[in-house]
């Protein structure tokens, strides 16, 4: 079931804080609260991709190379408040929203583009628009500009909309976001680049591979 | 001491070289080829530091209390991190300022209000904060400046508060140096006469005071903790008056008594205060009233046989007489923000949320019981098409935020630390199967969180004050 936005309302009052939705902050409820979503905001951190001199993505190195191979690859940009990032034609970075969002463990999200900017070619996400329920932490933004004319960011633009559905059974999932043992990403209010080495499939990877050399 | 206050000032130096080591890190991000060994090097210099700390903290754990040992080791751990600060400067590129210290810098002093003092930020080698202009450091070379750019208020950083909002506090005193000069506030108490040099040491101490009186009233109890946590990691030669500065001791007792009749003498500021008594009582440093301020000082250096000796001009005697004029000229500055006991009331419930990891750059200004009792009142009178758009609108309007003060954010940002900080500190170092390593990575991670939530805190608020309706822009 999708929330209307009253329902929405309803669970960012919930008594019970384990129930609550919460959105920090909530500027301007009459433009932000939609029939059954709420928009958010445009944050002021990112990260661009650095390509030149990078040969490519090796999945199999071990942390601290990877690690080093991210913080070689991408570069943080933290824009001021009152600055602009611009996205130009056919570029990708990554943004995070202006709020911090936590979801109760029978409450899942989907994060969506705003039509307005669909249309002047800005996509937010790529893939990842699913929220897990149990998730905090600022949402990250997959920007890419697939039209043909640059587009200048302004933090606190509201760029995206958020949709909130309720698990079937009201108790909730059993294990939330947080509590997986492999989760990377919740907690985090900074811009968050690809932190593929600590997915298990990669370690696994990493000795197949090892032991194929050897 | 006891060993609650050592743990506290061994905690102090862990988050200090954890941040120094942080810096570092953001070097190696825009560092190029040649600059790897170097790095390596003193990443290699920061490990030893660590080890250093590993004993006094491992013994304090099992029941040991040898403090003057483990006071010994908190010292030269200080030292050797003052002189890697410096250091850096030398061997590698730096990175620029973050936007966000400019953020926390205009939210106290609006670009609308402080035009001519609007500042610009560089890194200083030194672990000191500083104001300075271009026309004042050329002539002190023969060379001599125009007014404009020359004139711009540089503000100085150190490396390791670079991603640091809680020490920032001080940028608010830097800047107070500035607005004094702007204003000419001690010039105003004590004009400047040609060929009475023995009046300079009063009129230095003058606007030290006017700045810690700014940085005050803007920041209350956050200001004079972060002065003492910043002030406990230099050398005791420094807790003596000079004839630049004050002693320490006489800027800390002024502070607690403007806290204290504002009624904003936090508890937990006494906590950092009695630690800064503690840790000079411990190191026998002599504390001079300035009511009764002798001509001459002497105070023994407690590391080295050494003997601090000190003439003072007869002039400073005249201090007393003239801090009344100086608060009285200060208290008629307008600033937007000034801390006042609301806000210390909100630092206490935003402490509370920022252990929970939520952003405090807003609050509400209904309670959550009394939206929800007018939320029901709608939705059980009412069913969707029904409900008149005027009421479900001024429903909405009680769930916004409104922003949050830089000074409530940071003042919650102290309470949270000394909190919770300690416990933090003690539960991770006591973990007995993990190398010291990981430990510095798991405490460094709960910094890193802490500080970019209020870092983060601070720019959404300034953003939500400029989009929330009805807000000046």
């Amino acid at each position: 079931m999708i929330l209307n936005e009253m329902q929405i309302m309803a669970r960012l009052l919930e008594e019970d804080p384990d129930q609550r939705i919460v959105i920090i902050p909530i500027i301007d409820a009459k433009t932000q609260f939609q029939p059954a979503s709420i928009d958010l905001r445009l944050g002021t951190d990112f990260k661009v991709i650095k390509n030149v001199g990078f040969e490519f993505l090796d999945l199999l190195k071990e942390e601290t190379g990877a690690r080093l191979d991210i913080a070689n690859y991408t570069e943080r940009i933290q824009i001021p408040y009152n600055g602009k990032f611009v996205l130009h034609p056919e570029e990708f970075a990554l943004g995070c929203t202006l709020e911090y969002v936590k979801l109760p463990r029978d409450i899942a999200g989907r994060l969506e583009g705003r039509s307005t900017w669909g249309r002047a070619g800005l996509q937010i996400h790529a893939t990842a628009g699913f929220v897990d329920p149990g998730f905090s932490g600022s949402l990250t933004f997959e920007l890419q500009n697939v039209g043909k004319v640059p587009i200048p960011l302004f933090p606190g633009l509201r760029v995206a909309q958020i949709s909130f559905y309720a698990l079937k059974d009201s108790k909730g999932s059993f294990i939330p976001y947080t509590e997986k043992p492999y989760h990377k990403y919740g907690g985090r209010v900074e811009t968050v680049g690809a932190l593929y080495y600590k997915e298990p499939e990669i370690s696994i990877l990493r000795k197949i591979h090892k032991e194929k050399r050897t | 001491m006891q060993t609650p206050d050592i743990l506290i000032l061994l905690e102090e130096i862990v988050e200090k070289v954890w941040r120094l080591e942080a810096f570092l890190t953001e070097i190696e991000s825009i560092s190029v080829e040649e600059d790897k060994e170097l790095i390596q090097f003193y990443r290699s210099q920061i490990r030893g530091l660590k080890q250093r700390l590993e004993d006094p903290i491992t013994e304090i754990r099992e029941g040991q209390e040898d403090f003057r040992e483990y006071l010994r080791t908190y010292f030269d751990v200080c030292s050797h991190f003052q002189t890697m600060h410096q250091q850096f400067w030398l061997f590698v590129s730096l990175p620029k300022v973050y936007p966000e210290v400019y953020t926390f810098v205009h939210s106290l002093f609006p670009r609308n209000q402080f035009e001519d003092v609007e500042p610009t930020l560089v890194y200083c080698p030194i672990y000191n904060f500083g104001e300075a202009n271009a026309i004042d450091q050329f002539s002190k070379l023969g060379i001599f400046l125009d007014k404009g750019a020359g004139d711009r208020v540089i503000l100085l950083l150190p490396y390791v508060d670079f991603r640091n909002p809680m020490m920032w506090t001080a940028l608010a005193h830097e800047m107070g140096h500035a607005i004094e000069k702007d204003k000419g506030i001690v010039g105003s108490i004590l004009p400047e006469l040609p060929g009475r040099k023995e009046l300079e040491p009063l009129r230095r101490w003058l606007k030290e005071f006017c700045a810690d009186h700014i940085a005050l009233r803007l920041m209350g109890p956050a200001y004079l903790i972060s002065f003492i946590s910043y002030i406990i990691s230099l050398h005791p030669y420094f807790y003596v008056p000079t004839l630049t500065h004050p002693q320490p001791h006489s800027r800390i007792e002024y502070m607690r008594t403007y806290l204290e009749r504002n009624c904003l003498f936090h508890p937990k500021a006494q906590h950092y205060y009695e630690l800064f008594q503690e840790l000079t009582a411990f190191y026998k440093v002599s504390k001079f009233d300035l009511q009764q301020l002798p001509t001459e000082i002497t105070s023994p250096c407690p590391t080295c046989k050494y003997e601090y000796k000190m003439k003072l001009p007869e002039s400073l005697k005249r201090f007393p007489e003239l801090i009344h004029q100086l608060n009285e000229q200060v208290n008629s500055i307008s600033f937007p923000d000034v801390c006042g006991t609301e806000d210390l009331r909100r630092a206490e419930k935003l402490a509370e949320d920022l252990d929970h990891g939520f952003f405090i750059s807003s609050y509400k200004e209904t309670t959550m019981g009394e939206i929800r009792h007018h939320l029901n009142e709608l939705l059980t009178q009412n069913t969707p098409g029904q409900a008149n758009r005027e009421e479900i609108y001024s429903v909405l309007k009680l769930i916004e935020d409104k922003p949050n003060k830089v000074s409530q954010i940071i003042n919650a940002g102290w309470i949270q630390k000394i909190n919770r900080q300690i416990d933090k500190f003690q539960k991770i170092f006591e973990e007995d199967d993990s190398i010291l390593e990981e430990k510095f990575n798991t405490f460094g991670n709960y910094l890193e969180s802490i500080s970019y939530n209020i870092q983060k805190s601070i720019e959404t608020s300034k953003i939500h004050s400029l989009f929330a309706p009805g807000e000046k822009q």
